[in-house]
């Protein structure tokens, strides 16, 4: 009694906190991974089947492809967006004159909510939209960016175009704590540009390479608005990301119990990728 | 003279990105403007008379579009308030490691971060329904309240304040909560102004719990609405839908422009923590 | 005279109680903005009844979902729409449907205009009724007279296509392939074929209607409940594709052909033959935007077995269980299947189940063609997997079409994998 005394003004200051929290994610999780044992038509009472949705989730085609299509996702868009975000980031670096205006016209994209911009991706995909009308006038034939083959990498697209210049940011703050007096000395002694910055810039960027790294593969992972409004996971379950397979089958194929054991095992997946990637800082 | 061209071809790549990045918006305003799209279209209209706003009537008139954008900025404003107030206080909490446990409690906040809303939905969905808060807007407000992301900006950034300023008035005869919202706060206020701005995006560009939680029209959220849009028949009404997506996401583009430099320097912030 | 008073009082307290009644009513977009559709007729019933209908729109993508959500919140809609592909599970795993049959009466069975669909959507669910249809569409195929007369394609099999007492098969369809696939712009290659079957579909019925038409399982099940893939129908239907194919009486990228690709190479004048041509099509966008296309809707081939079948969909209404008002929401089923109500529908391009047209539409014989294959149209299968079949049969459809498989390991294939996504 006299520790809960103590600890008053904590557990009030900590309590609605602590309490949303537990109400609205920890207590969802925990529901879930019991769901995940079961068979649930969400409309029909749940019927427990222990470990029979984990087990034909191996073998399940259509969990196999959207795994795969989230992997295709992750594959193309972490070293895109790392490589990508940094040369941003060394452009902007060595532009003094407009830079603020620069830095927040390429962040615009992230400003500006995902479903508005999937909807104008997805009026900038279509057969005689604006991507193919420069394609047909530099004479070249159409492309269907939304065909079987092009829409992982399509889709991809839209999220490099979108985040370069949030991850850039992060980049430039790096830069700009370097201390100059490095990359001085550096020149002193003879080092050319290309030599400073596989050097000395490219080693004291690593922990934010490691940082735009694992958030833009947890990112790549989370990917669902856009698919769910550029394609739908079409065509034929194509563009399907994992997040987006859960959603389909626990709603449009009423098995809940089977979406809450993909959702465990994704969450297992991820869980894991992060602490192989911290692994791999830890190790630098 | 070498410099002098490297510049400026650099200004020449910055400003054709430039270009390529806002060239989706412009052509969606173009196309917003002309009341049917299913051919090829021009990016620069011919003459004047081609472009009308019967789009913009369409959208503002027949259908609920106000009133989603009424909706988002109910439910925005709710949950970013929430949000500031309860990370606030959390994050001190944890970041003068008050509670016992307190790092354990931060990690597994953390971990939270990993887990999406759309796996959780459906039992949001099915906790929410028993009280009777499904198909209303505070049902929407409440999981949106307590953002993993928002505790751990606060107590991080919490975390570089030095304890001695409260401890200090403390001596002085200021009682801790005092401490707390006099000095501590006000001195938190660049992660506050961060965490603001980036709760209501968060919050505005939500998508899940909105789109499972209101089925009825006119409680839906700008963000579904448009969606909604998007999939109406066969064919896709795609003046409509631009001219949709362009105003729906027209208060975030107005709470980035307003508060432009909180929202870069929290990105730096975030950059420097790790 | 005291009970006669308590009568009046009895029945004004019902017609006081009945009004001012709300039912909610979801329906799906089957025209644009259909609560603007369905305003007039909402108007006329609240005005009749005292009952308001108040309607929201839920997307056919979504529409599941949201009934699902609803009704396990214990906040479903007092009417909803459905469609064969959409009810059943909602009847199979939550029992969240209304019995109809005591509400019909035998005066309105006789109203339809096939009185079996009615049982044939009982049957789907174990022999009680569940949902009631209000319109439906049927798909036609359709020929270009253009292309047919300008190479040499004789009367007689024109006649034999669109009259409906004859009947055409899959033979001549090989034969017309041979008339009609020309090269008109001397550059040694086919620019004009006679059909471009929609390998990349990722819709349900384009195998389906060859697979019906070559004698295949309406539900897809066989006798003892096992998917029917792996079937002589199957295997017709794929080797008769695949002989189009190969013949050259299908377009280049066939494999990978979009379902509305495949339509605008008939509108373009490209193919001379399509098989699947709904109302709104034929009667108001192909007139209104492809005024130069000379097509002639036909009826259906005869397959190889003899079978005549086509593809149909109906909007479906069901109560829901837990509604308060189930009274009054089959009032408003039963108003739309008036008279009045029927003939307003029609606008919708889907066509009055129970047959009562407007003037205009009744005296177009396009739509007594509509009608006409009611008789042997089989909706789309009702069985909860058919999601993951569709991708599974469409997936090896376009395999055979890319020589990949034969069609009798695509047929193999087809059960292996329907059996393995049936397991639960």
């Amino acid at each position: 009694m006299h520790k809960l005394r103590k600890y008053y003004l904590d557990i009030t200051l900590a309590f609605p906190g602590l309490f949303l929290l537990i109400t609205f994610f920890v207590a969802p999780a925990i529901a879930i991974f019991i769901v995940s044992f079961t068979k649930w038509p969400i409309i029909g009472s749940p019927t427990f089947v222990g470990l029979k949705n984990y087990s034909k989730l191996f073998t399940d085609e259509f969990f196999l492809r959207a795994l795969k299509n989230t992997l295709y996702y992750t594959l193309i868009l972490v070293p895109s967006i790392t490589a990508l975000s940094f040369v941003t980031a060394l452009l902007l670096r060595n532009i003094t004159r407009g830079r603020e205006f620069f830095k927040a016209i390429y962040i615009f994209p992230m400003v500006v909510t995902l479903t508005s911009t999937a909807a104008i991706w997805k009026g900038l995909f279509l057969p005689y939209g604006p991507l193919n009308q420069i394609l047909v006038k530099l004479g070249l034939n159409p492309i269907d960016f939304l065909s079987v083959e092009l829409v992982i990498p399509s889709l991809c697209l839209v999220l490099i175009w979108r985040d370069i210049g949030y991850y850039a940011l992060f980049f430039l703050a790096g830069l700009e704590s370097i201390p100059p007096e490095v990359l001085e000395a550096a020149t002193v002694d003879g080092a050319g540009p290309l030599h400073r910055f596989r050097y000395i810039i490219v080693p004291l960027m690593k922990p934010i390479i490691i940082l735009v790294s694992i958030l833009t593969t947890i990112g790549s992972f989370m990917i669902f608005t856009l698919v769910y409004v550029i394609t739908g996971g079409g065509p034929v379950y194509s563009s399907q990301a994992l997040l987006n397979y859960i959603y389909d089958v626990g709603w449009k194929e009423f098995r809940m119990g089977y979406a809450a054991a993909t959702a465990v095992v994704y969450f297992i997946i991820l869980f894991l990728l992060s602490m192989i990637q911290r692994l791999v800082i830890e190790r630098e | 003279m070498n410099v002098n061209k490297c510049k400026f071809l650099l200004y020449i790549i910055a400003v054709f990105w430039a270009m390529i990045i806002v060239f989706p918006y412009l052509w969606a305003f173009r196309i917003s403007l002309i009341p049917t799209y299913t051919t090829f279209v021009s990016f620069f209209p011919q003459n004047i008379s081609e472009l009308s706003l019967v789009n913009y009537q369409y959208l503002l008139f027949r259908t609920q579009f106000p009133r989603w954008m009424l909706n988002s900025v109910i439910v925005s404003t709710g949950a970013t308030f929430l949000n500031v107030v309860i990370s606030s206080m959390l994050g001190y909490v944890l970041a003068r490691k008050r509670l016992p446990k307190s790092d354990m409690i931060f990690a597994a906040i953390l971990g939270l971060l990993m887990i999406p809303q759309h796996v959780l939905i459906i039992a949001l969905y099915l906790g929410l329904s028993k009280i009777r808060l499904t198909n209303n807007l505070l049902g929407v407000i409440l999981p949106l309240s307590a953002n993993p992301f928002g505790i751990f900006l606060m107590r991080q950034y919490i975390t570089l304040i030095p304890s001695e300023y409260e401890e200090a008035a403390m001596v002085d005869g200021c009682s801790r909560i005092t401490a707390v919202f006099r000095i501590v706060l006000p001195q938190a206020l660049p992660a506050i102004g961060v965490l603001t701005v980036t709760m209501f995006m968060e919050t505005w560009n939500n998508f899940i719990v909105p789109l499972v939680l209101i089925t009825r029209d006119s409680l839906k959220t700008v963000t579904v609405g448009v969606a909604d849009l998007a999939f109406q028949t066969l064919n896709v009404n795609w003046g409509v839908l631009m001219a949709g997506s362009l105003l729906g996401a027209m208060p975030t583009v107005l709470v980035f422009v307003l508060f432009n430099q909180y929202f870069l320097r929290g990105l730096q912030l975030h950059g420097g923590m790790k | 005279m005291k009970r006669f008073f308590l009568l009046i009082g009895g029945l004004l307290m019902l017609g006081f109680l009945g009004w001012g009644v709300t039912i909610r009513f979801w329906v799906c977009p089957f025209v644009d903005q259909p609560e603007k559709f369905l305003a007039p007729l909402v108007e006329k019933f609240t005005a009749q009844t005292g009952i308001n209908v108040e309607i929201s729109v839920v997307s056919y993508a979504e529409a599941v979902v949201k009934y699902q959500a609803a009704i396990a919140a214990g906040e479903a809609p007092d009417l909803m729409y459905l469609t064969e592909g959409r009810f059943v599970p909602l009847v199979q795993f939550g029992n969240a449907l209304e019995p109809l049959d005591q509400y019909i009466s035998a005066e309105l069975r006789n109203k339809f205009a096939r009185p079996e669909l009615l049982n044939m959507l009982a049957n789907a669910t174990g022999g009680t009724l569940y949902v009631v249809p209000i319109f439906f569409v049927t798909y036609l195929g359709a020929v270009n007279l253009d292309i047919l007369q300008a190479c040499g394609v004789s009367q007689d099999l024109i006649d034999k296509m669109t009259d409906p007492n004859q009947a055409y098969t899959w033979d001549d369809l090989l034969y017309l392939g041979s008339l009609v696939t020309k090269d008109l712009d001397g550059d040694g290659k086919a620019d004009q074929w006679l059909y471009a079957y929609p390998g990349g579909t990722g819709w349900i019925h384009p195998f389906l209607l060859w697979y019906w038409s070559a004698g295949g399982s309406p539900t897809l099940l066989t006798e003892e409940g096992k998917p029917a893939f792996d079937t002589d129908a199957t295997r017709l239907a794929l080797t008769f594709l695949r002989r189009l194919q190969q013949e050259g009486f299908m377009p280049p990228g066939v494999a990978s052909l979009e379902a509305s690709d495949a339509i605008a190479l008939f509108t373009a004048g490209k193919t001379a033959f399509i098989n699947n041509v709904w109302p709104s099509n034929a009667l108001k966008i192909w007139p209104q935007q492809f005024p130069k296309l000379n097509y002639r809707l036909v009826y259906p081939p005869v397959g190889p077995t003899g079978a005549r079948t086509t593809y149909y969909g109906s909007g479906l209404l069901a109560i829901a269980r837990q509604s308060k008002h189930k009274a009054e929401a089959w009032a408003f089923i039963e108003f739309l299947l008036s008279d009045e109500a029927q003939v307003y529908l029609s606008a919708s391009y889907y066509f009055p189940i129970t047959g009562k047209l407007p003037p205009e539409l009744a005296a177009d014989p396009r739509v007594k063609m509509y009608y006409d294959v009611l008789s042997y149209a089989i909706p789309e299968p009702m069985h909860p997997a058919m999601a993951r079949w569709k991708v599974i049969y469409n997936s090896e459809v376009q395999a055979v079409l890319i020589g990949q498989k034969t069609p009798q390991q695509a047929a193999a294939d087809m059960q292996r994998r329907a059996e393995e996504a049936l397991k639960e």
